[in-house]
C-alpha cells in the first residue's frame, strides 16, 4: 500500500539568534512514511525536534526557520516545494493540524460554529443548511452532547477536554488525509487524557487518515499508535512498530527514556539521564554519546547511521547489534534509613477550606492527613481537587475555615506570619514553577543563602557560603551556576536550586506542589531521584502534591486520594495500586496508560 | 446576564464616586481654599461694599458644607447660576458649548480610530521593512509634538496657504451651512493627527503580539488565507487592549480638546474655560469643570461597555 504521506530526508534548521548568518540544524535526515488509518507516534525530549519536523513536514515554514534539504510527498505533490498560496488550499484540506491545548488551536473569540464553518467553507465550499448539517455531525462525531448549543458558545465555555474534542472537530472536518497532533493530551487530566486518546484512534481508525501523534508520554504513544519514533538531538534514533504496548528498546537513549518515566503498575524508582539533551543535531558522532553508558571512542569520532532490524525497527547506534537488547537500570526503592514513621510529624484533623468570594462547597472538606517522621506521602487528585489549597493551608497561605493542623504536637497557627521562626525552618515549600519563586535579580547564590542568613543568624558567612557549594553539590549543579541568574538556568536547574534553597533551611517537613509536573521525563526522574535521595539522608519528611499517579508510585511511602475536597482513600502505595477501593482511584488507575517493556524481542 | 448587572453596576458606582470626588475637589479649589474668594473673583481693586454683595450672591457667608451641598444639588437641577462676568446664565452660556465640543471630540475620534487601525495594521505586517519604519518615525515624530503646534501647521498650510479653510474657528457658532462646517474641520483635523499616532502604535504593538499566537498558525494551518487571518483571527483579539488604552487616553483628548479650541478660537467649552480661568469667572469654571468630569466618566464607562461588547469571557462572568 503506498504512503499517504512520505517524508524523505527532511533536514531543518533556525537561524542562530545570534549570528545569523549561521544555521542551527534541529532536524536532521528525518524519514518517516504515514500510512491510512495508523497512528505514527514521535516521542523525545524537549527540544528534540519533534513539532519543528512535523510541521516542516506539512511545508509550514515557521519564521526564522530554514529548509535545508527533504521531500514530503502527498500524492503525488512534494509539500516542500509547494507555494503558500496552493498550501492554503492543502492545509486543512487534505492535511491538519492540531496543537498541543485548545487555546493553540481555537481563536479565543470566534464562536465554536464559526470556527467549525470555515475550513467547510474554505474548501469544500459548503453554503446554507448543508453547511450546518455538516458541523452538527462533526460535533457530535468527536462526543460533544447538545451540539446545538455548542455551535452557539465561545471556546472557553468549555472544559479543558471539550476543547480539545472542539479542536479535533475541526481538524477532522474536511476529511483529512493526514493528521498532525502535537501533543493533543499534554495538560489535560488523566482520565481526560484516555478520553481524548481514545477518539484519536477513533478518528484515525474510522476515517483512514493517516497520523502522527506527538507526545513525551511513552506509555500514551505505546497505546493507541501503530509504530513508534524516537527523536533526540533533531534525528530519529529508533523506531519500531509498537506491539500490544510491548517495547523492545535496542537503542540506549530509548531505553534511558524508558527507565525515566514513572509507572503506575511498577514499584521502583525512575532513572534520570545524566547531562543535558543536545540542542542541534551533530553530523561527526553520535550525539547522544555525552550521556549514553555505552560510549566508546568509536561513538565519537563516527556518526551513526540507521541499521534495519527486520519488521520496521531502525536502529541509529553504532554498538547496537552488539548490545542487542537493553534491560532496564530502574531498581527498587531504598527505605528511608533515619528517623522513623511510627511517630507522627504532622496530623492534619477536619481541615475545611473555601475561597470566599464563591458561593459554591468548600474546596477542601473535613480532610484528615497524617504524615510520620520522616515518610514520603503524596496527595494525587486531579485538577480542581483541593490538593494544592490543602498544602498551602499546612504551609499557613491560606486560612482554614476549620480543622487542625498539628506540628510536632503542637497546634500551627492559620497565617505563616503568626507562625515561629523554627516553624519556618521546619516547614519549606516547592513549587511547580520554579522560575516564579526565584528572585529573578539575585544570583544563585545569594537565592540559597538568604533563607539561611534569616533563619541561622548564628552562622558566619563563610559558613554560609560554604554550605551553599555544599548544597549546589548535592543537587547536583555545577559550582560555576552559583554566580548565574534564574533567567540562565533551563527549568530542571531552576527547580534544583528550588530544592536546593528548601534543604538550606534544614526542614524536616518538605512541602512539594506539582514539583515535577512542567518537566520533562529525564529532568522529572531526576528531580525524583533527588528528592529521594536526600530525603533519605536527612530523614526530611514530604507531603507530595500531584496529579500523576506514575510519580506517586515511584515515590511516595503512602498515598491520599483526593476528590472534590473529599478524601477517598488512603494507603501504602503498594495496596492502594495494587488493590484500590474506591471506585475512583479504580477508575482513576485504569485511565493511565501502561507499557510494557520487554528485554527480548 | 447578571455578570454584565454586576459588571455595569460596579462601574456605575464607580463613575459616581469619580463625578462624586471631582465636584469636591472642584469646589475646594473654587470656593474653600483661596482665603478670599471675592477678592480672588473681582481683583485687588474691589471696594468693600461689592465684595459684601458678591459673599452674599454666593452664599459665601455659610459654611462650606452647606454651600457644597447647595451647589451640588443645584448642579444637578440645572440651575447653574449666573456669571460673575456677564451676568448671563451659565447655562445658557455653557449649554451650547457643550454640543459643538462634544461633536468636535467625537468627529476627531470616530476618525482617527479607523485610520489608526489601519495603519497600526498594515505596519505590524510590515515591522522592520521601509514602509513601517517610516511610519513608525512619523507617528513618533507627530506623537511629541504639542497640539498647538500640529494646529499652527495646519491653520498654515490650509488657512494662511492655500486658503480653502478658515483661520479661526468662531463660525462653528454664527456661520451657515458650509461655513459652519469648515468652522469645524481644522480643530478637527489637528485633534485627529494628534490621536492618531498613538492609537497607531498600540494598535500595530498590539496587532503583532497576537500574530505570534499558536492559535493564529492554526488558523494559518486551515488554509485560512492572509487578510482571513489578519481581520477575522488577529485584529478583533487585538483590539481589545487597544479600546482599554484609548480610554485610558481620554483625559488626554479632553485636555487636548481645550488647547485646541484656544488656538482655533473653537466657540466651545474649553475656549470658555480658558477665558472664565483668566477672568476669574468662578461660577462658570466650576460648572464648566463638572461638565468636563462627566464627559470623562461617561467615555469611560462607553469604553468599558465596547470592550463588554468586544470580548464575550467578560460578558458571562
Ligand atoms: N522559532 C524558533 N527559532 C529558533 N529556534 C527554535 C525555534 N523553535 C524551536 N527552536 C529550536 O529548535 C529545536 C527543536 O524545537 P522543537 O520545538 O521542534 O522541539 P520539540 O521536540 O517539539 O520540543 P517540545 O517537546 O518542547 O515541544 C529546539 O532546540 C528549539 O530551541
Ligand atoms: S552510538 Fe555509542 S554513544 Fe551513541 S547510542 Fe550507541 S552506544 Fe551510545
Ligand atoms: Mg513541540
Amino acid at each position: 500500500m503506498t504512503p499517504a504521506l512520505t517524508v524523505h530526508n527532511l533536514t531543518v534548521g533556525y537561524l542562530d539568534r545570534v549570528n545569523t548568518t549561521e544555521v542551527n540544524v534541529v532536524v536532521r535526515d528525518v524519514s518517516f512514511d504515514l500510512h491510512s488509518g495508523r497512528l505514527l507516534g514521535l516521542a523525545g525530549e524537549s527540544g528534540s525536534g519533534k513539532s519543528t519536523a512535523a510541521l516542516a513536514a506539512i511545508g509550514y515554514k515557521a519564521p526564522g526557520s530554514v529548509l535545508i534539504s527533504g521531500r514530503s510527498q502527498l500524492g503525488d505533490v512534494d509539500l516542500l516545494t509547494t507555494s503558500v498560496p496552493d498550501l492554503r488550499n492543502i492545509w486543512g484540506g487534505q492535511v491538519a493540524y492540531v496543537a498541543q491545548d485548545a487555546s493553540q488551536s481555537l481563536s479565543p473569540l470566534m464562536r465554536v460554529e464559526r470556527l467549525l464553518a470555515e475550513p467547510l467553507r474554505l474548501h469544500l465550499g459548503l453554503r446554507g443548511p448543508a453547511l450546518r448539517k455538516r458541523t452538527l455531525a462533526l460535533l457530535e462525531g468527536v462526543g460533544i452532547t447538545d451540539p446545538e448549543s455548542a455551535l452557539r458558545r465561545f471556546p472557553y465555555q468549555f472544559s479543558g477536554g471539550q476543547q480539545q474534542r472542539i479542536a479535533l472537530a475541526v481538524a477532522m472536518a474536511c476529511e483529512p488525509r493526514v493528521l498532525i497532533l502535537d501533543e493533543p493530551t499534554t495538560g489535560l487530566d488523566v482520565t481526560t487524557q484516555a478520553q481524548i486518546a481514545k477518539l484519536i484512534d477513533r478518528l484515525v481508525k474510522d476515517s483512514g487518515t493517516a497520523a502522527i501523534l506527538i507526545s513525551h508520554d511513552l506509555a500514551l504513544l505505546g497505546t493507541i499508535c501503530d509504530e513508534m519514533a524516537i527523536m533526540y538531538a533533531g534525528e530519529i534514533v529508533e523506531q519500531a512498530p509498537a506491539l500490544a504496548n510491548k517495547v523492545a528498546p535496542r537503542h540506549p537513549y530509548t531505553a534511558a527514556l524508558l527507565d525515566a518515566v514513572p509507572r503506575v503498575d511498577e514499584r521502583g524508582l525512575v532513572v534520570g539521564i545524566p547531562g543535558l539533551p543536545a540542542t542541534t543535531a551533530v553530523n561527526n558522532c553520535c550525539a547522544f554519546a555525552p550521556r549514553c553508558r555505552f560510549t566508546t571512542d568509536t561513538c565519537r569520532a563516527h556518526h551513526p547511521e540507521l541499521s534495519d532490524y527486520g519488521q520496521g525497527h531502525t536502529v541509529r547506534c553504532l554498538r547496537s547489534a552488539e548490545l542487542g537488547a537493553l534491560s532496564s537500570q530502574r531498581h527498587p526503592p531504598v527505605a528511608s534509613v533515619l528517623g522513623s514513621n511510627a511517630n507522627t510529624l504532622l496530623e492534619i484533623q477536619g481541615l475545611v477550606c473555601s475561597y470566599r468570594d464563591s458561593h459554591s462547597p468548600p474546596v477542601v472538606d473535613d480532610v484528615d492527613i497524617r504524615i510520620g517522621g520522616s515518610e514520603i506521602v503524596a496527595l494525587v487528585g486531579e485538577s480542581g481537587s483541593g490538593k494544592s489549597t490543602a498544602l498551602r493551608a499546612i504551609a499557613g497561605l491560606h486560612r482554614p475555615d476549620a480543622g487542625e493542623i498539628i506540628y510536632d504536637g503542637v497546634p500551627l497557627a492559620a497565617q505563616v506570619t503568626k507562625r515561629p521562626r523554627t516553624q519556618h525552618r521546619d516547614i519549606q515549600l516547592i513549587f511547580q514553577d520554579p522560575h516564579a519563586s526565584l528572585n529573578p535579580r539575585h544570583t544563585v547564590a545569594s537565592i540559597i543563602d538568604r533563607p539561611m542568613s534569616i533563619l541561622f543568624p548564628e552562622r558566619s558567612a563563610s559558613d554560609r557560603r560554604e554550605r551553599v557549594y555544599d548544597l549546589l553539590d548535592q543537587v547536583r549543579l555545577d559550582a560555576r551556576i552559583a554566580a548565574r541568574y534564574p533567567h540562565q538556568l533551563s527549568g530542571g536547574q531552576k527547580q534544583r536550586v528550588a530544592i536546593a534553597r528548601a534543604f538550606a533551611a534544614e526542614p524536616r517537613l518538605l512541602l512539594c506542589d506539582e514539583i515535577v509536573s512542567a518537566l520533562d521525563v529525564s529532568v522529572q526522574a531526576s528531580i525524583l531521584e533527588l528528592i529521594a535521595e536526600l530525603t533519605s539522608q536527612t530523614g526530611t519528611a514530604v507531603l507530595f502534591v500531584t496529579h500523576d499517579l506514575a510519580v506517586v508510585r515511584a515515590i511516595a511511602e503512602r498515598v491520599y486520594v483526593m476528590r472534590s475536597g473529599v478524601i477517598l482513600e488512603e494507603g501504602s502505595t503498594d495496596s492502594v495500586f495494587e488493590h484500590p477501593e474506591h471506585q475512583y482511584t479504580i477508575d482513576l488507575l485504569a485511565a493511565v496508560p501502561r507499557l510494557v517493556v520487554v528485554s527480548r524481542d | 446576564m447578571a455578570g454584565i448587572i454586576k459588571f455595569g453596576g460596579s462601574r456605575l458606582a464607580f463613575a459616581v464616586i469619580t463625578l462624586m470626588a471631582i465636584s469636591v475637589v472642584t469646589f475646594l479649589a473654587t470656593n474653600v481654599v483661596p482665603a478670599d474668594p471675592a477678592r480672588v473673583a473681582l481683583g485687588k481693586f474691589a471696594t468693600p461694599a461689592q465684595i459684601e454683595a458678591y459673599n452674599e450672591q454666593q452664599g459665601l457667608e455659610e459654611p462650606a458644607v452647606k454651600r457644597y451641598v447647595i451647589w451640588v444639588g443645584d448642579a444637578i437641577r440645572g440651575d447653574w447660576g449666573t456669571s460673575v462676568l456677564s451676568k448671563q446664565q451659565v447655562t445658557d452660556m455653557v449649554g451650547p458649548r457643550i454640543g459643538r465640543s462634544l461633536i468636535l471630540a467625537l468627529a476627531a475620534m470616530l476618525l482617527a480610530i479607523p485610520i489608526a487601525f489601519l495603519l497600526g495594521v498594515y505596519t505590524a505586517q510590515r515591522i522592520g521593512r521601509p514602509s513601517d519604519l517610516a511610519i513608525s518615525t512619523v507617528t513618533l515624530v507627530v506623537n511629541s509634538l504639542p497640539e498647538f503646534v500640529v494646529g499652527i501647521a495646519l491653520i498654515f498650510v490650509f488657512a494662511v496657504q492655500f486658503g480653502i479653510l478658515p483661520i479661526e474657528s468662531s463660525g462653528a457658532s454664527m456661520g451657515s451651512g458650509i461655513s459652519q462646517i469648515k468652522a469645524y474641520l481644522l480643530p478637527m483635523f489637528t485633534l485627529t493627527i494628534v490621536l492618531v499616532p498613538y492609537i497607531t502604535r498600540m494598535v500595530r504593538a498590539s496587532v503583532r503580539d497576537i500574530s505570534s499566537q499558536p492559535f493564529v498558525r492554526s488558523a494559518a494551518l486551515r488554509g485560512v488565507p492572509h487578510r482571513g487571518l489578519v481581520w477575522r483571527h488577529v485584529v478583533p483579539n487585538a483590539s481589545l487592549p487597544v479600546v482599554n488604552v484609548i480610554a485610558l487616553t481620554m483625559a488626554e483628548l479632553i485636555a487636548g480638546v481645550v488647547i485646541i479650541e484656544t488656538v482655533f478660537s473653537f466657540p466651545g467649552i474649553g475656549q470658555l474655560l480658558v477665558s472664565s480661568v483668566g477672568s476669574k469667572d468662578i461660577p462658570v469654571v466650576q460648572i464648566i469643570t463638572l461638565v468636563i468630569g462627566l464627559g470623562f466618566v461617561v467615555f469611560n464607562l462607553l469604553a468599558d461597555l465596547a470592550v463588554l461588547a468586544l470580548n464575550p469571557r467578560l460578558r458571562s462572568r
